[in-house]
């Protein structure tokens, strides 16, 4: 890197958090492509739930989009140096609502203690806002150590280690696989672009092996986690429970074809013979009523908003940027995997949503929050 | 140097990670969509077509009983019900069990009882009917029924609060006893229909309710309506998720009887009032009956029984509880009714039709007869009711003072023409064909599920009876009564026995005296001595009986008129049948009731005839049949009180107020 880049640039930074950044400093292609994934997704919950429930799910779905709209802006208007901030606070206050849940104060959905109940039939989902915490605190954690021109040391890889294992277990705890899944990802992924060694690496890696292995063999596993993954294995083991919901939403995608059977039209969906289907199943629904076309436009509209992220944290102008960037796009990209996955009957079933598309208040505010942290560390461009 | 754009390869590792795994599934995508992966298709149906659907029966609203004044005998009342979809217990049980208890803290119920409504019958963990809910697993399930509108209705003005709570209505069969008329025997019950009975088809379901007695038995087809089906798709676990089609019930049709509620109340009060006071002259009075019918239609106004019993303990299913006393021996029967389904001994208001049969087989209706204190049969002396004898009289005269010797000698010497006891079993006997042209012998054809045909001892009948005993009475004959510690009454019992072992098939000269006087063998119903009265009073005309007189659409009003049974000649010829009547109302002015009908007004001459009727080891049965004005007969009274004594004393009084109530009527 040529230092004469290098000394301008911190005097820019350092500008930002005296006076918010213009409208078009915003990263437009962002921004559109997410704006896009919610409207699809609205649509798709629209069809789900417009038989039963006319058009309260299409709007509630709208107005959560547009609040992480508006949160997304807010946090990238913020800037960086905000964000690098509050990280501590955002972490913390992430873990100590997972240990909330664990009090009587959290509730058990489906064999999950994953809920906070709030007001007027609102709940809250811990899990999904320690994923921002942890993608932040990782970043700052590494970023601090690459700022000052080394790469991470046995005590930070310790550190982050702890970062990750905490929440990481109770996450597990609850049972929730799927988001612990993410945020083993997200961790392993920042860790590495953040410079940890060859060797760390590869022990990281063969540890994940040792636990994958574990899991399968011991009674780490509840019969519900293990229900629904040996569903996705052969859905005829549990016709009634989970394998009904795995054959029905291979019927429904199966039965899309190359242009679907028309939005609003789909058999599988109109029934409602497709349990979840609005919230870890909604791809389903563009699998039956929109097709391959339809399916894959989606999936490429996801892409999109992944691959964005990850241009933007490429040009990020600092280490904490490029790190938060890059634990966003791993984390997007894992749930939209793991989800579509599931639906594809590639994956196991967990309870991930697809980010923008699924309905859920939790999921989507902090999928927009998420656009909201790229958005403010992108920094200045270059005029 | 600063790190910041360090680690580019691995960044660029990541990206080409992810456009791998996006890349990945889109291929699986184009597999499963396009190339038909295993598991994806349908068996090679087309989609959709796999659809599962549940035919749910909605049962139709019950028509009503009426009276032929349009006063509901029984009829439905809505009771309010609180279901709650099954889909809300599947997704989570534990949420919806703190629903219903919810539920239940608002109407103000034990929560017990509508835990246990949430468990299907049958399902893993469901408690034991009949707490658990044994009907459709399609229709919302009721929690509770018979529940407070206003506290129902709170419940669903909260969807939040209470998702899947729904507040219905549900047609409970009330009987609200217009002027205090229970007929409670006539219009019988509802019971829950049989696992054969729904197997069959004809649109039941589990939980269904059929009549079960009376005329909701009797014409339960039409009360029922039809039931609606709605067709609905489920899914694999049998919750609904549309409805693919539904046809509306046609609720059931209002059956109109003639059935009049203000006579058939008077009716059930006499009856109460007699039996009370026949019992405080010692008798044991434990039963009873009253008919009333239309002799020139057949048109029956009343039909009570004694005891009796509240139909609404019937309502919402019986309890175990009621069912026992109900059916105990110190109930006595009282879903039994007594004027239609038990024979008694007609006693001497069979006499017309002994003195038909006289006429009939060439003795003079003008001719005096002798009356003595006693006549004798063989070896055996056959007493009058009076010790003194009347001398010569004629035979209205010993109809109107109930001489029992002429009809012995009637009898008697009718049954020595026929041959006696050399005569085949298959000459009939004059007493009896005539008494069977009456309508004895036979079921009436009345509108209801059950009746009795009564008995007309006749040789015939003598002959099959003693084949089926002959084993018995013949074993009897030899080894004799050694469970009987009376020696006297064991030899007795055994010489009867031997006797007839070897002649039981004949029809001795006893047995046609007894007859004659409604003795003996003979048994009749209330019902067919209303008939037989109905013949002499409407010119011999015997007429099947009816309650049901239309049956009413609810909706549109269209009446379809129950077709009136069969109508045919008794054979009584113009003369006798005049002459009957005559002697009929002389027993009400001058002979054995003058003194039950004294007072009563001119304008309603009653006549008819008493009957006490000897029933072994058991009291007398007092009978009055009779009919009303004797000059033009509009309604026929038949009255029996069980061990209820004289004919005079007991049923005679029941007769005279059902009449004044008649009268009333106009």
């Amino acid at each position: 890197m040529p230092r004469a880049a290098d000394a301008h640039r911190p005097a820019l930074t350092r500008a930002a958090p005296s006076g918010l950044r213009r409208w078009d400093r915003h990263d437009l292609g962002l921004y559109v492509a997410a704006g896009g994934a919610s409207v699809v997704g609205a649509l798709l919950v629209w069809s789900t739930t417009v038989r039963t429930a006319g058009n309260a799910y299409l709007v509630r779905h709208l107005v959560t989009a547009g609040v992480g709209l508006a949160v997304a802006l807010l946090v990238g208007r913020a800037g960086r140096d905000r964000v690098r901030a509050v990280t501590p606070w955002v972490f913390g206050a992430g873990v100590a609502l997972l240990l909330l849940v664990r009090t009587p104060l959290g509730t058990t959905i489906n064999g999950s203690r994953s809920w906070i109940p709030l007001a007027a039939g609102f709940t809250l989902q811990p899990a999904e806002l320690v994923k921002v915490g942890l993608t932040l605190a990782l970043a700052a954690l590494l970023a601090h150590r690459l700022d000052r021109g080394a790469d991470p040391g046995g005590r930070d890889l310790v550190a982050a280690a702890v970062l990750v294992g905490v929440p990481t277990t109770l996450v597990v705890l609850q049972p929730d696989l799927g988001t612990a899944l993410v945020l083993l990802a997200l961790g392993f992924a920042v860790v590495v672009v953040g410079g940890a060694p060859r060797r760390w690496v590869a022990l990281g890696v063969a540890f994940a092996v040792a636990v994958g292995v574990a899991a399968w063999t011991t009674p780490l596993l509840s019969d519900y986690q293990r229900a629904r993954l040996t569903a996705f294995a052969d859905p005829t083991a549990d016709p009634l429970g989970a394998g009904y919901q795995t054959r029905q939403v291979r019927l429904a995608i199966g039965g899309g074809g190359l242009w679907g059977q028309g939005f609003m039209q789909g058999p599988r969906t109109q029934g409602g013979f497709v349990p979840f289907q609005l919230n870890d199943f909604v791809f389903s629904v563009a699998g039956e009523e929109l097709g391959f076309v339809g399916a894959a436009g989606l999936l490429l509209v996801l892409a999109v908003v992944v691959v964005r992220v990850l241009v933007v944290a490429a040009r990020a102008p600092d280490a904490f940027g490029r790190l938060v960037g890059v634990g966003v796009a791993t984390w997007l990209a894992v749930q939209v995997v793991e989800n579509v996955g599931m639906n594809l009957a590639l994956l196991p079933v967990t309870g991930l949503p697809l980010p923008f598309v699924s309905y859920g208040g939790t999921s989507m505010l902090v999928s927009w929050l998420a656009v909201g942290l790229v958005d403010a560390t992108q920094g200045e461009r270059r005029a | 140097m600063s790190r910041a754009h360090a680690h580019h390869g691995r960044m660029l590792a990541v990206l080409a990670v992810v456009l791998l795994a996006f890349g990945g599934l889109v291929g699986r995508l184009g597999q499963v969509q396009l190339a038909g992966a295993a598991g994806f298709g349908d068996q090679g149906a087309g989609p959709g077509t796999s659809l599962d659907t549940r035919t749910i029966v909605v049962p139709a609203l019950r028509g009503r009983i009426l009276d032929r004044a349009g006063r509901a005998l029984a009829e439905n009342r809505m009771s309010t019900v609180v279901t709650l979809e099954r889909r809300v217990i599947a997704d989570d049980r534990s949420a919806a069990e703190a629903e219903v208890r919810a539920v239940a803290a608002v109407l103000r119920l034990d929560p017990a009882p509508l835990l246990g409504r949430t468990w299907l019958c049958g399902e893993r963990g469901a408690p034991a009917a009949p707490v658990c809910w044994s009907g459709s697993p399609q229709v919302p399930v009721p929690l509770a029924d018979g529940v407070d509108a206003a506290a129902a209705l709170t419940l669903v003005e909260q969807p939040e609060r209470f998702p899947g709570i729904a507040v219905s209505s549900r047609a409970v069969r009330v009987y609200p006893r217009p002027e205090g008329a229970s007929a409670a025997q006539v219009i019988g019950y509802l019971g829950p229909v049989t696992a054969d009975e729904v197997a069959a088809g004809a649109g039941l379901v589990a939980d269904d309710l059929v009549g079960r007695a009376g005329l909701e038995q009797q014409y339960d087809r039409a009360l029922r309506g039809t039931p609606g089906r709605t067709v609905v798709a489920v899914d694999a676990r049998g919750l609904v998720t549309g409805v693919v089609s539904r046809t509306d019930p046609v609720p059931g049709r209002d059956l109109v009887t003639s059935l009049d509620a203000t006579v058939q109340a008077s009716a059930e009060r006499a009856l109460a009032t007699q039996m009370r006071a026949a019992k405080k002259r010692g008798w044991a009075a434990d039963t009873g009956a009253v008919v009333v019918l239309d002799p020139r239609s057949g048109a029956v106004a009343a039909l009570a029984s004694a005891p009796t019993y509240d139909l609404n303990v019937w309502t919402g299913g019986i309890s175990s509880a009621d069912y026992a006393t109900l059916t105990s021996a110190r109930a006595r029967m009282p879903l039994l009714s007594r004027a239609t389904d038990v024979g008694f001994a007609p006693a001497s208001t069979m006499k017309p039709a002994s003195v038909a049969a006289a006429v009939s087989a060439g003795r003079s209706l003008s001719a005096a007869y002798d009356c003595p204190a006693v006549y004798r049969i063989g070896d055996r002396d056959f007493k009058n009711y009076e010790t003194f004898p009347q001398g010569h009289i004629s035979l209205a005269r010993s109809i109107e003072i109930s001489c029992d010797t002429v009809f012995y000698e009637l009898a008697f010497t009718q049954w020595k023409r026929e041959g006696g006891l050399r005569a085949a079993s298959s000459v009939a006997g004059t007493f009896a064909t005539v008494a069977r042209g009456l309508g004895l012998g036979a079921p009436t054809g009345v509108d209801l599920p059950q009746e009795s045909a009564g008995r007309v001892p006749d040789r015939a009948w003598r002959q099959a009876t003693w084949e089926q005993q002959r084993g018995e009475l013949c074993r009897r004959a030899r080894t004799g009564y050694p469970e009987v510690t009376d020696r006297t009454r064991a030899a007795y019992l055994q010489a009867i026995a031997k006797e007839n072992c070897t002649t039981g098939f004949q029809l001795r000269g006893g047995d046609a005296a007894n007859f004659a006087i409604g003795q003996g063998d003979v048994l009749a119903t209330p019902l067919q001595m209303a008939v037989m009265y109905g013949a002499i009073a409407d010119g011999g005309l015997v007429r099947t009986p009816r309650l049901g007189v239309a049956l009413v659409e609810p909706g549109s009003g269209a009446r379809t008129p129950v077709a009136a049974g069969p109508t045919r000649a008794s054979g009584l010829s113009a003369a006798t049948d005049a002459y009957l009547r005559s002697a009929l109302r002389s027993v009400v002015t001058t002979g054995t009731a003058a003194g039950a009908f004294r007072g009563m007004p001119a304008d309603w001459p009653v006549a008819g005839k008493t009957g006490t009727g000897e029933v072994l080891g058991r009291r007398d049965t007092s009978w009055f049949v009779s009919y009303a004005p004797a000059d033009r007969p509009r309604w026929v009274v038949a009255a029996v009180v069980g061990q209820g004594g004289h004919g005079s004393d007991t049923a005679a009084p029941v007769a005279r107020a059902v009449h004044l109530t008649l009268r009333g009527l106009g």
